[in-house]
C-alpha cells in the first residue's frame, strides 16, 4: 500500500464515521438534560418540595415499619403476659370455694358445738377393779 | 344355738367395724360428684402447658372468666341485698314466719343465680377444651 492510497483510505474512512455520527444524531434526540437536572431557575414553582417531602415520607414509612415490627412485637408480647398473669390471678379467685359460697350454706352449721369435758389419761387411769365397782 | 349367737356377735362386730368406713366412702362420692368431670379455671391455668393451651383457648377462658367476675359481684350484690332484710326479720321476736318465708324464697332465688353462674362457667370452661385435654384434665384431678 503506497501513501497515496492510505491517505485516501483515510479521508473515506472520516467521511464515512461524519457520516455515521450525523445519522446517529438525527436518529437519537439529544438528551434533555435542562429537564433531568434542571438549574435553580428552570425548575417549576411548587414543585421544589416534592422530592424531599417523597424521600422525607418514605423513610419515616420504613421507621414506622421497623418500630411496628419489633416495639410492637415486644408490647405484644408483654400485653399477652400481663393478660395471662391477671387470668391466672381471676381464675385462682373463682376456683376459691369461698368465692361460690351463698348464705345458706351456713344452715347445715347448727350442730352443737363438741364438749371440752377432759377425758381421763390412760397413765392416771389406775383404778383396780374392785374400786371401779364401789 | 350358742355358737349361732356367737356367729350373729362376730357379724355385728364386723359390721360396727366397717360402718364408719362405709359412711365415709359415701360421703365422698356425695360430695365428689362434680369431681373429674368438670375442672375449675385455676386447675386448668395450672396444667396449660401440659394441654397446651392455644392462644385462643386462653382468650376463650379469660373472657369466660370476665364475663362470670362482673356477673358474680352484680349477684352478690343482689344477694347481700335479701340476705340483710331476712336478717332483719328473723330479728324481730316473734319472728313473722311468712314474711321470713318470702324473704328466703328471695334469698334462694339469689343463690341459685349464683351458683348457676357457676356451674355455667365450669360448663363453658370445659367447652373451650378439647376432648384430649378434657381426658388429660381427668387424670388429674382423679390423681390421689
Amino acid at each position: 500500500m503506497n501513501p497515496r492510497d492510505h491517505d485516501h483510505d483515510e479521508a473515506r474512512l472520516k467521511t464515512a464515521l461524519a457520516g455515521a455520527l450525523q445519522a446517529r444524531d438525527r436518529a437519537l434526540r439529544a438528551p434533555a438534560f435542562h429537564r433531568l437536572w434542571p438549574g435553580e431557575d428552570a425548575r417549576a414553582p411548587g414543585a421544589g418540595w416534592l422530592r424531599p417531602a417523597f424521600a422525607s415520607a418514605a423513610v419515616l414509612a420504613v421507621a414506622a415499619a421497623l418500630a411496628w415490627t419489633y416495639l410492637g412485637r415486644h408490647e405484644d408480647g408483654a400485653a399477652r403476659a400481663v393478660d395471662l398473669r391477671a387470668t391466672t390471678e381471676l381464675a385462682r379467685e373463682l376456683s376459691a370455694p369461698g368465692y361460690w359460697r351463698v348464705p345458706s350454706d351456713e344452715l347445715l352449721a347448727f350442730a352443737a358445738p363438741p364438749l371440752s369435758a377432759e377425758l381421763p389419761v390412760a397413765e392416771g387411769f389406775d383404778v383396780s377393779l374392785e374400786e371401779s365397782l364401789l | 344355738m350358742k355358737r349361732l349367737d356367737m356367729i350373729a356377735a362376730g357379724l355385728l362386730c364386723a359390721m360396727l367395724a366397717l360402718a364408719p368406713a362405709a359412711r365415709a366412702d359415701g360421703a365422698e362420692s356425695k360430695d365428689d360428684w362434680i369431681k373429674g368431670r368438670l375442672f375449675g379455671p385455676e386447675l386448668i391455668l395450672q396444667n396449660r402447658k401440659e394441654l397446651k393451651l392455644t392462644p385462643k383457648q386462653l382468650e376463650l377462658i379469660g373472657a369466660e372468666l370476665k364475663r362470670v367476675q362482673a356477673q358474680a359481684a352484680e349477684s352478690d350484690w343482689a344477694l347481700m341485698n335479701e340476705a340483710s332484710q331476712l336478717q332483719e326479720l328473723i330479728d324481730q321476736h316473734p319472728v313473722d314466719g311468712k314474711a321470713v318465708m318470702a324473704g328466703v324464697d328471695r334469698v334462694f332465688d339469689a343463690e341459685n343465680r349464683k351458683k348457676k353462674l357457676f356451674m355455667e362457667m365450669l360448663v363453658n370452661v370445659k367447652n373451650a377444651l378439647t376432648p384430649e385435654q378434657v381426658a388429660y384434665l381427668k387424670s388429674v384431678d382423679r390423681a390421689p
